[in-house]
């Protein structure tokens, strides 16, 4: 897939993952390359600046399978991001798909 | 290439960024990489599935030059609204949308106590009537599937053999123009959209409900329904498959009967009763979970910080519950067959009113329990939420 489409829809994504469950990063990486195949590791520079940009924020805790694992979770600065992100993904997918019925479709 | 060659290479690609950063990074990436070994994957997989060493320390950097603080620019990417305190009109507020203004609105809290923001929303509130009806075949249909961006979906049956479709209510008149009811019957599918075909509005009035006349015991292959906002309301469907996704808006299904179930909702309740399916997945990210006379083999509940409650008379099937900070309560009136318990939470607390049980593990936040040979599984994992499964019957026992 275009990489350029990945890029921009990836920080929402990430957000969207985080916001229905706190994850650890290896967790993240698997679910978000269900979707979106990145490299894993490019993600992390990702999760570092929202973390810094106070979307997300860190604690530690005993996983599931046992050993403790860094868990990022979303704060408030963070959800009221990912909402406008959606809601930019919205109407800016809408527009596109608007455009490709009515321009590309008819005109093929 | 393996794991300490990766590491130093990395090292020495990330000389020039902050030591916090490249500590953070180093060690998410350990992490990754005994997670990954613990799953049994070898280092050249795990290198693999990381990518080359260059591409992430290329994008730590292309990530910090976009970071606002870098070269002394200040471009306040993501506080676009901070505004100076000194500003002598309110003028620009217009300019942002009613969400942005809010926002814009506690950054200035003090100079804007009085701003009357209420009387802003209501510019536009002379409203209209809407009626428009639509009735099409139901014959050979096979899929229904309704979108909506701004009406209550309300899906009934009723005797008649075709579908009747009513839209009803009352709209912002500067948007009637802009308000799009769509029926179309294609092949085998008929797929309604209601929805505004503009995106610059705000402060508008909207009071639709959407009805959904369906034949009775017709069973329909897929019902697909999208929702952005608006409450929607199943009464009597008949499907293998219910599709539902909402972002926001409560959802009530009754008296329905399907192969699989499948919801996902950002923010809003979930009410399914005195309906059947083999399989129900639900997934909701703030909002309860209800489930009262549902019979289904497997219940697929995730859940962030709402609740999950299921009453039942028995318990005929295997439950997989997840949550963060919302409680799991079962409430089971008659009897609970033989089952497996398995709960675990980093906070939260269990407590299992049943007769019989047998503990394996019996821990402040885990437990592992069996009743009987196990036939059924409840499996339970919350952050911080508490799990209570209680049995009338047992406590009347008791």
């Amino acid at each position: 897939m275009n990489v350029q489409f990945k890029k921009g829809s990836l920080e929402m994504c990430v957000l969207i993952f985080i916001h229905a469950k706190d994850r650890y990063g290896y967790e993240l990486a698997q679910q978000v390359s269900e979707s979106i195949q990145i490299a894993d590791g490019t993600l992390y520079p990702l999760l570092r600046r929202l973390t810094k940009d106070g979307f997300l924020s860190t604690y530690f805790a005993a996983s599931s399978e046992g050993p403790q694992r860094k868990y990022y979770t979303i704060t408030s600065k963070g959800k009221e991001k990912m909402h406008e992100l959606i809601d930019e993904w919205e109407i800016f997918t809408k527009n596109v798909d608007k455009l490709i019925r009515e321009e590309y479709k008819n005109h093929e | 290439m393996n794991k300490d060659k990766y590491f130093s290479q990395l090292e020495s690609l990330l000389q020039n960024i902050s030591q916090e950063d490249r500590k953070e990074l180093l060690y998410d990436l350990h992490e990754y990489f005994e997670t990954g070994l613990e799953a049994g994957k070898t280092e050249e997989e795990i290198i693999e599935e990381l990518g080359h060493p260059e591409t992430i320390a290329k994008e730590m950097f292309a990530d910090d030059s976009a970071d606002p603080n870098v070269n002394g620019f200040k471009s306040d990417k993501y506080n676009k609204y901070s505004y100076p305190l000194d500003m002598d009109s309110f003028k620009d507020i217009f300019d942002h949308s009613f969400h942005s203004a809010q926002k814009f609105k506690d950054k200035l809290n003090e100079k804007l106590k009085k701003f009357p923001f209420e009387s802003y929303a209501e510019v536009n509130s002379t409203t209209i009537d809407v009626l428009r009806e639509e009735t099409v075949s139901n014959k050979n249909i096979k899929g229904i599937h309704i979108h909506t961006t701004i009406s209550n979906i309300d899906m009934v049956v009723s005797e008649q053999d075709e579908i009747h479709i009513v839209l009803d209510g009352k709209i912002s008149e500067s948007i009637k123009e802009y308000l799009l009811f769509d029926v179309q019957s294609q092949g085998d599918t008929i797929t309604v959209e209601v929805s505004l075909d503009s995106h610059n509005i705000r402060n508008i009035n909207a009071n639709l409900n959407l009805q959904v006349s369906i034949p009775k015991n017709y069973n329909y292959e897929k019902a697909h329904l999208t929702s952005i906002t608006g409450k929607t309301t199943i009464d009597g469907l008949l499907t293998n498959v219910l599709l539902l996704e909402s972002t926001s808006g409560n959802v009530h299904v009754k008296n329905s009967i399907a192969e699989q179930i499948d919801m996902h909702v950002v923010s809003g309740n979930i009410y399914l009763s005195d309906s059947t399916a083999k399989q129900t997945n639900i997934k909701v990210t703030s909002g309860n979970i209800k489930m009262d006379n549902v019979s289904s083999e497997h219940y697929n509940f995730s859940n962030v910080s709402g609740d999950i409650h299921v009453i039942d008379d028995t318990l005929i099937g295997n439950m997989k519950a997840t949550t963060t900070s919302g409680d799991v309560k079962v409430d089971i009136e008659e009897t609970i067959p033989s089952v497996n318990i398995n709960f675990g939470s980093i906070t939260g607390e269990a407590k299992l009113n049943i007769d019989e049980l047998t503990y394996e593990t019996k821990k402040e936040h885990k437990i592992i329990a069996k009743k009987e040979e196990g036939l059924y599984e409840i499996q339970v994992n919350t952050t911080t939420g508490d799990f209570t499964l209680f049995n009338t019957q047992a406590s009347k026992a008791n």
